[in-house]
């Protein structure tokens, strides 16, 4: 295997990857320390510990975050359990994205041509890019490893916190070395991408089935195998080298794969698509759904897994909140209320529905994406009309709202319906109370419609203004905001339904501003350039 | 007579600070193969893009089959194909499905028509679009606009990274539309091309129209270049009106000469007992160069230019044919 002047292409990649490298590091190292002076604020009291890992210890939130292991739940056992499989999950990705950019994403753009060029070994780029992920895995694996203790929150201890990070690590490293050989398989590089991708999200499901009902199927993948790490508790080493020893055999296998294979091409055969455009695919309409199909149908699965694992919830809450002044606090429960399940639902649907925003924003903003990518020249030099397309995206827009929150009100009724066993919430119930806050979704698709026409490098402004109204909706209460703090957003001007009762006139003035943002945006895009 | 093709008239575009059109004028009549050229920022595709409503004019007026380019850009499309200067591609989409998609968005395309383009190009339609190269991505472009139905053709330096063989294919298309009385409108910074089809073009420079008319009309604005061969000497040339860049060997002498000054010069040629001339046009590079050679003169005169431009023309006008 020839690696001649390896070295010297790392340190290329390191000086091309200087400032994408370090936001990813800094990215990672803060998700995994910030929270940690967080959360002695959610639960104080032992007791409040104990009901606390009770309700951590529910199918559905093992599942979404992680096994629930050891004796007494401590804080650092908590912290572990809602952050080891996400973190491990983030690490994955940047491990898939930095092998993917730098293998076949260099080679599709014609860079590593040049290199191999010059005296550089075939397997040079390989090597020195596995090296490269070692480091990007490694120092964030150490430095959260380190941090974490500082901030000297009870039973979070250094040995407890260095096994944490190394794990991290350990299964980054996995993924990077699994990329290296889908990279030599696959025939482009998004196919890459997404293939790694998707056999992480697959894991992250397997894990969840296993860890609720099947340990050994768990332990078959990644995420499962680090959880055994028992980080504060048994402090276990043997899953991170188990999963250093599968990254090592995987990276050989893929730089032996990589000794035959073409620049530029995968050992799979491109697989050839549609050679013609399905019905669908025609008009303005069509294309804006083709354009934005992908990213609605994985949000709307998100809200709905999300909105189900809050469902399922339920059961345990009520008797949670009762002994919870914090919560009682975020959920906005004045202590003694005969009705515990009204608040909650409201609160927890306000939550669904500020992440059902997120798609709604990002099927507007693909239309300004477009025209930022050059795409929309060609489209409108055929006779494609400004307006069609533009209110063809209003309308998908208006739409995805519509599915998010039934979605949302489905996911957590029937699920919720099914955990509580006595005094089961009403579905009916739930949906009106995802309808009520639909107008909000609309409203912020409304704006950045108008963005869209009349400042379209202002998209930021949507994205800011929507994480404002989550930390008013979640905080809001724990704060003693003013009241017309809270009006400042959407979500705040509608009633609180159904604790509030229902009023007509803020839901309707909602769709109507909704509606007037998505005009006035007409107005701009059809008298602008389009750039 | 019925309306203009294409009509702008003092056409002004800034992007910021940055001047792209400072009063461009341009008539296209119906049936012709026009030809617009320009080095790279000069404002052909600026120029294209506010024809087709895609930008605003700051000031001026595009028309196109009498029809305002920025107010019925939708009515003008239906009866319009256009091949952008830069195509970018969705990379999900094959390019089959995006020539479909294109297509459609017209409403009046020839399947049968499509189908042998593809082949004539060469070109694989079950591929997605973040795998083909340039070249490839414009043949997407093209597949999409000849195989509709159009009244006019604007295409934005189609042949970038086409390879020779494919530029053929490109060729013959428009010969074809050409044939059937439809209007064309080539943008490209490439001479050779628009030599080759074109019956009119005009030359844009920094935003500016710095010259228009037929290829021979525009000919008479440079010199011939002459190789004359001759027992005498041949050195009294220099005293000459209209001769230029003289070189004088013995025997022969090369020079470059003003069409308006030939006669005197044959006479006293002749006078010499010439035996062999040899009088060669300018090519379109020379042209362009005459306008571009020189930046401080070409924009006012561009007979005025007068620097030893033939060999730097052809150095610098080196077609760069393939590319990806
Ligand atoms: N969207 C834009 N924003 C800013 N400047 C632009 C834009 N489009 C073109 N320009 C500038 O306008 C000038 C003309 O560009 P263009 O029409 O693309 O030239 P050509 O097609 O002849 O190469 C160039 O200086 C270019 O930089
Ligand atoms: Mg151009």
């Amino acid at each position: 295997m020839d690696t001649t002047n390896w070295t010297k292409l790392l340190r290329l990649a390191l000086r091309r990857d200087r400032v994408y490298l370090t936001c990813w590091i800094v990215g990672l190292v803060a998700l995994g320390t910030l929270f940690v002076p967080i959360f002695p604020q959610v639960a104080g009291s032992e007791a409040e510990m104990a009901t606390l890992g009770e309700m951590m210890n529910n199918p559905a939130m093992v599942a979404m975050c992680g096994l629930r292991y050891g004796g007494d739940y401590t804080m650092a056992i908590m912290y572990t359990q809602m952050m080891l499989v996400w973190m491990a999950l983030a690490f994955a990705a940047m491990s898939i994205l930095l092998v993917a950019r730098h293998t076949r994403g260099d080679e599709e753009a014609g860079r590593l041509e040049v290199l191999r060029s010059l005296p550089v070994g075939r397997s040079a780029n390989l090597l020195a890019v596995a090296v490269l992920a070692v480091i990007a895995n490694a120092i964030p694996a150490a430095l959260i490893g380190l941090i974490m203790p500082v901030f000297q929150v009870d039973t979070i201890d250094l040995p407890g916190s260095l096994v944490s990070g190394a794990a991290l690590g350990a299964c980054g490293l996995v993924f990077a070395a699994f990329t290296l050989i889908v990279a030599q398989v696959m025939p482009s590089s998004r196919g890459t991408t997404g293939v790694a991708m998707a056999a992480m999200g697959v894991a992250y499901l397997v894990r969840a089935y296993g860890d609720v009902s099947a340990p050994n199927v768990a332990l078959a993948t990644p995420f499962g195998l680090i959880e055994k790490t028992e980080p504060f508790y048994t402090n276990a080493y043997w899953p991170v080298w188990v999963s250093l020893g599968a990254a090592v055999i995987l990276g050989a296998v893929g730089l032996w794969l990589n000794r035959a294979r073409d620049l530029g091409l995968g050992l799979l055969p491109q697989r050839p698509g549609r050679a013609h455009a399905p019905r669908l695919l025609g008009g303005e309409l069509g294309l804006g759904w083709r354009l934005i199909r992908g990213t609605l149908i994985a949000w709307a699965a998100t809200v709905f897994v999300v909105a189900a694992a809050y469902g399922s919830v339920m059961g345990d809450m009520a008797g949670f909140i009762e002994s919870s002044e914090v919560y009682q606090q975020l959920m906005q429960v004045t202590p003694g209320q005969a009705d515990l399940v009204s608040p909650i639902v409201a609160t927890l649907q306000l939550i669904m529905a500020i992440i059902g925003a997120v798609p709604v924003i990002l099927a507007v903003n693909r239309l300004a994406g477009e025209e930022k990518k050059g795409r929309l020249d060609q489209v409108y030099g055929t006779a494609a009309s400004r307006r069609r397309l533009f209110l063809g995206h209003a309308l998908l827009a208006g739409l995805a709202a519509v599915v998010m929150q039934l979605l949302a009100g489905l996911g957590f009724g029937l699920i919720a319906r099914s955990a509580m066993k006595t005094n089961p919430v009403d579905l009916g119930l739930v949906l009106r109370v995802a309808a009520n806050y639909w107008p909000a979704l609309l409203a912020f698709g409304g704006l950045a419609l108008c963005l869209v026409g009349w400042a379209k490098r202002a998209a930021a402004v949507t994205w800011a203004y929507l994480v404002a109204a989550f930390l008013l909706a979640y905080l809001g209460g724990m704060l003693d905001l003013p009241r017309w703090a809270g009006r400042l957003t959407p979500f705040g001007l509608l009633q609180r339904y159904p604790v509030e009762a229902f009023s007509l006139w803020p839901w309707l003035g909602l769709v109507v501003a909704a509606v007037a943002l998505a005009w006035a945006g007409l107005v701009g895009y059809r008298r602008r350039d389009i750039t | 007579m019925p309306d203009a093709t294409i009509a702008i008239t003092g056409l002004k575009k800034a992007f910021g600070r940055v001047q792209a059109l400072d009063g461009v004028d341009l008539t296209v009549q119906p049936g012709e193969i026009y030809g617009f050229i320009g080095p790279n920022g000069a404002g052909k595709s600026t120029t294209i893009r506010v024809a087709l409503g895609i930008l605003k004019a700051d000031a001026g007026r595009a028309a196109i089959f009498g029809q305002d380019a920025w107010r019925d850009a939708v009515a003008i499309h239906h009866r319009l194909s256009y091949v952008p200067g830069d195509v970018n591609l969705w990379p999900n989409l094959t390019g089959g499905e995006v020539i479909d998609l294109l297509v459609r968005l017209k409403k009046n395309g020839d399947r049968q028509y499509r189908r042998e383009l593809i082949e004539r190009f060469e070109f694989d339609p079950s591929k997605k679009c973040d795998t083909y190269s340039k070249g490839n991505r414009q043949k997407v472009a093209l597949v999409a606009a000849f195989s509709t139905d159009a009244d006019l053709y604007i295409l934005d330096e189609p042949t970038s990274g086409l390879d020779p063989l494919m530029e053929l294919v490109f060729r013959d298309c428009v010969r074809k539309v050409a044939a059937e009385g439809k209007t064309v409108f080539l943008s490209s910074h490439i001479l050779s091309e628009v030599e080759q089809l074109c019956d009119r073009l005009s030359i844009i420079r920094q935003g500016r129209i710095v010259d228009t008319g037929s290829l021979r009309e525009m000919q008479h604005l440079t010199r011939n270049q002459v190789h004359a061969e001759a027992p005498q000497p041949l050195s009294g040339l220099a005293g000459l009106p209209g001769v230029h860049d003289l070189e004088v060997k013995p025997g022969e002498a090369t020079f470059r000469l003003d069409n308006a000054q030939t006669a005197t010069v044959m006479g006293y040629l002749a006078a010499q007992g010439v035996t062999r001339v040899v009088s060669t046009p300018p090519t379109l590079e020379e042209l362009f160069m005459s306008h571009y050679g020189d930046a401080a003169d070409a924009a006012g005169s561009p007979t005025a230019a007068t620097a030893a431009v033939p060999d730097a023309a052809r150095l610098a006008t080196q077609r760069p044919t393939t590319q990806g």
